[in-house]
């Protein structure tokens, strides 16, 4: 009676693996410690690409900046008359914000300013603003803060208030009006919305200037062509477009991932040679142990299919409970250490969580890269072990 | 049953440790006879007896048993061969210390094509045969010398094999054990298995249930 | 070489153990094929035996990780499709060079050669004098050119993919306008081609009856042949309710309920069946089962094949 699939044999590979715990735990631990590694640095990367996508999706089309010795300065608010005259443009808009440095708290604000008349370029902004009362906005010493810098000031026991410090040294005293969470963690984080008026009195910037001037060009495909018209108008100035920002940031987490997957390479070699070594050293007492087999009966073949059952299921247990425990660790823990490799050290102080974004694709793609390499590193030791000569283990 | 004709073994041929373990040894074995292989150790009876099991192959010569040639057979073919007809029976018993005395004497069937109630039932009934299926759960490290025998033993029958080889079965034992040993042949002699026993021990010498007795003294027959 | 996605990487590191691995199966081939000797009792034959398994083991294994590697190959052609402008899906990446359509060739052929090699092997290993070794050694050696050209191959292709330069997308590759040489067969009439592929199949009843399984092979070979014909002029139309869009990869995709991978799958699988009956019929194994798993194939593909256009008319009272 033939049958498809030997239970007995896989049980028993399943027994040996278990009989030669001490090495076989070794082998595992290394493999699981591979994945985990990989598909944390994968999944966290996927996470902040997410983020970024829709971060980016409510960016200004093209924003104009004057460029000072390479610096960013303000610009003349004159300007924007002259812009509105090109051809695709739909709406100019100066904007004036900045960042605000916390010293006490070591943390940067973004504050935006905000025109109760002057719709905001930003979609969520203008959906924030649309929320609270419009007074909050006119009034001299009202603001509305995003839900991380709620927390950071509280942590520096300012809770109805906060005193920002003008460049001439004086204090402003601004009140919170409200608190707000963003679409996207990375958004609402560290933003202040306050009127235009406050923003301009906090960092002293007069009342002909803006920080910069954002454009809307509904055709994307003409965005390049007032990129350009732009530069010609306002050669001191640089126009940033949309697709520069998201190619630079993707650029960088892809370079960031690049790395890390060559380091991943050279440590796929170690591992490779770490397999083949441990698997090849059999002890005496496996050597007899496969003696005695033969002796009894078994083919080669047969040894052959227990060591390809025990390398199954090493590495799918390996690999299936690296991603477990990567999944926990990237979206339950948060991901500490790697993710700082992502996301720099300082500019995001106000922390933010990542998105759950479980990519099938990205699991195979894990799967592809370990679990055959894994695999082949036992081949030569597997047959060599199950070749061996059976009558002198036994003697 | 078993033919061996001119048999010489020769290892490491052709290097400087060239050495001739046996040479043109010729002799018959009938069914349900039993057969000791006689001479010091070193002499190469268990060299001779690997042959028999298809374990190693002769330099040259054949051996025949029921009518199937043995000796060249490619690996596969060798233990089948060995699966079917054989049943072994070591020095030094040769158990796998960390498993149990059910999974030791299933060993043989493990990758035979019987279903897993069918090796079962033969594992109960080898065990019941040699009253070792009370210990069945019981790693084989924690088994007494005697009981360890009867493991070994009924691991070598749980295939119903025509043919019994036993290896120095005597060697590490003491006089109780090898005495229990005897009865145990003399049982599967009654049964009418054919078997061929390798030792030096001279407690196997002049029985009445041992047919045959062949002497190899440094890879000669005498 | 900004194409060196994740994914082309771990293909191409695939690529790399199967070069190797296969390499040494390829030495080892012909130190056996040029020493075997069932009848002598060396020590060089010993080894060589002992060696013959490894080389069994390595092939088993790169065919265990080449079918799966082969459905993810796709998929990566399929996603690699959005950096090169123009196409939108595998077809378009895969044209967009001159080696892609060669390795994909290749790489189904290996599929075959290499599934082929493991079904005479244990034809071997059944008879006690192992008759086929050294032949099947032989046919490794052969296989061996073909492995590493589909790894140059698939190589040279990912290093040439371009995202500066258009392509064609399946739309104009397989339409009647453009000039490809895969066109100027699907100029022929659907009539034409939907006909020769029913006649196919007749002769595979026909040849099934037949005591030489050869005739029954080669039948089902060109049935593959003209199955991926008609799917793409005719069938294909019929899954996508679109007569202009013929493509053989995008009936892989969600949109379709992957109906593609049963497809293709049912061909593979019947078509390799009939050469696994050839080599048994020849090697004097009992084929039955064999060739029995093959026609069954072959009619359940003839049948999902035929739904979509009945279907389409029962519920449309026209056909497209």
């Amino acid at each position: 009676m033939k049958r498809f699939f030997n239970i007995l044999l896989f049980e028993y590979a399943l027994s040996s693996l278990k009989r030669r715990g001490g090495k076989n735990i070794f082998i595992f631990f290394i493999f699981f410690l591979l994945i985990f590694l990989l598909s944390s640095i994968f999944f966290i990367a996927n996470s902040i690409k997410y983020e970024l996508r829709h971060t980016l999706k409510s960016l200004p089309d093209i924003t104009l900046q004057k460029l000072q010795a390479g610096r960013e300065q303000n610009i003349d608010i004159s300007r924007v008359d002259k812009i509105a005259t090109i051809e695709g443009v739909s709406e100019v808009t100066p904007r004036v914000w900045g960042y605000y440095y916390f010293k006490n708290a070591g943390a940067n604000f973004s504050i935006v300013g905000v025109d109760r008349f002057t719709p905001s370029y930003k979609k969520s902004i203008q959906k924030v603003v649309d929320k609270f009362d419009s007074t909050i906005f006119d009034k001299n010493d009202t603001m509305v803060v995003g839900a991380g810098v709620k927390k950071i000031l509280e942590k520096n026991y300012y809770s109805k208030y906060f005193n920002f410090i003008k460049p001439n040294g004086d204090f402003k005293r601004v009140y919170i009006a409200g608190t707000f969470k963003g679409t996207t963690a990375l958004e609402s984080n560290d933003i202040i919305l306050l009127s235009a008026q406050n923003v301009r009195e906090i960092f002293g910037l007069s009342e002909d200037k803006a920080t910069d001037i954002t454009l809307r060009v509904p055709n994307p495909k003409e965005i390049p062509t007032v990129a350009k018209k732009l530069i010609e108008m306002f050669p001191d100035c640089r126009a940033i477009t949309k697709s520069d920002l998201k190619i630079s940031y993707e650029n960088i987490i892809d370079y960031k991932s690049g790395i890390f997957l060559a380091i991943f390479i050279i440590a796929l070699f170690t591992f490779f040679i770490i397999i083949y070594d441990k698997a090849s050293g059999l002890s005496s007492d496996e050597k007899r142990e496969i003696g005695i087999q033969k002796a009894v009966g078994w083919k080669i073949s047969d040894i052959l299919l227990q060591k390809g059952y025990e390398a199954f299921i090493i590495s799918f247990v390996s690999f299936f409970s690296a991603i477990t425990f990567a999944i926990f660790y990237v979206y339950f823990l948060d991901a500490p250490m790697l993710k700082s490799i992502f996301t720099g050290y300082s500019i995001l102080k106000p922390p933010f969580k990542l998105p759950f974004v479980l990519d099938f694709q990205t699991i195979v793609l894990i799967f592809f890269a370990t679990v055959p390499l894994y695999l082949a590193a036992t081949i030569i030791p597997s047959w060599f072990a199950a070749t061996l000569e059976a009558d002198e283990v036994i003697r | 049953m078993i033919k061996v004709k001119n048999v010489t073994k020769i290892f490491n041929e052709g290097k400087p440790t060239q050495t001739l373990a046996l040479k043109d040894i010729s002799f018959d074995i009938l069914e349900g006879e039993s057969a000791l292989l006689k001479g010091p150790s070193g002499s190469g009876k268990s060299t001779l007896l690997a042959i028999i099991a298809a374990l190693l192959k002769p330099t040259s010569g054949d051996v025949d048993v029921d009518g199937q040639k043995i000796a060249k057979l490619p690996d596969n073919f060798a233990s089948l061969y060995r699966r079917e007809n054989l049943g072994f029976i070591f020095q030094k018993f040769n158990l796998i210390p960390t498993l149990s005395v059910e999974e030791n004497v299933i060993l043989p069937l493990i990758p035979s094509d019987l279903s897993k109630e069918e090796i079962e039932e033969k594992a109960k009934s080898a065990m019941s045969k040699f009253s070792i299926i009370h210990k069945k759960d019981d790693l084989a490290k924690n088994l007494s010398g005697g009981e360890q025998q009867r493991v070994a033993i009924a691991r070598a029958l749980v295939n119903d094999p025509k043919i019994i080889l036993a290896d120095e079965p005597t060697a590490n034992l003491d006089s109780k054990l090898s005495k229990s040993f005897l009865e145990f042949v003399k049982i599967l002699h009654d049964e009418g298995k054919t078997i061929v026993i390798a030792t030096h021990d001279p407690i196997f010498f002049d029985l009445d249930f041992i047919d045959k007795e062949i002497e190899i003294i440094r890879g000669k027959m005498q | 070489m900004n194409l060196l996605t994740p994914e082309v990487l771990v293909i191409l590191i695939l690529d790399g153990i199967f070069a190797f691995f296969g390499t040494v199966a390829f030495v080892l081939s012909i130190k056996i094929a040029l020493n075997w000797n069932i009848n002598k009792t060396t020590p060089l034959q010993y080894k060589l035996e002992k060696q013959s398994y490894l080389v069994a083991t390595i092939i088993k294994y790169i065919l265990f990780i080449k079918l799966p590697m082969f459905l993810y190959f796709i998929f990566v052609q399929d996603k690699l499709s959005i950096y090169i402008p123009g196409a939108m899906c595998a077809v378009g990446v895969v044209n967009s060079t001159t080696y892609g359509f060669y390795a994909m060739i290749v790489k189904i052929i290996n599929l075959y050669l290499f599934s082929s090699w493991l079904v005479l092997n244990s034809i071997d290993l059944r008879r006690k004098n192992l008759p086929y070794t050294k032949i099947k050694f032989i046919f490794f050696i052969i296989i061996y050119f073909f492995l590493m050209s589909e790894i140059v191959l698939q190589t040279l292709e990912f290093f040439h993919l371009d995202p500066e330069r258009i392509v064609s997308c399946c739309g104009t590759v397989f339409s009647a306008a453009s000039s490809s040489s895969i066109s100027s067969i699907l100029k022929l009439p659907n009539t034409l081609l939907v006909s020769i592929f029913y006649i196919n199949y007749l002769l595979i009843l026909v040849t099934y009856k037949l005591k030489n399984s050869i005739y029954y092979m080669f039948f089902n070979i060109t049935f593959v042949v003209t199955s991926i014909i008609s799917l793409i002029s005719f069938f294909g139309t019929y899954i996508y309710e679109l007569p202009t869009h013929h493509c053989p990869f995008c009936m892989l995709q969600s949109d379709y309920h992957y109906i593609g991978y049963l497809l293709y799958t049912l061909l593979f699988v019947g078509s390799f069946s009939a050469i696994a009956t050839a080599i048994m019929q020849f090697t004097k194994v009992n084929y039955q089962f064999s060739k029995r798993v093959s026609l069954l194939f072959d009619t359940i593909y003839l049948l999902v094949v035929s739904a979509y256009p009945l279907v389409y008319h029962y519920n449309n009272g026209v056909w497209l």
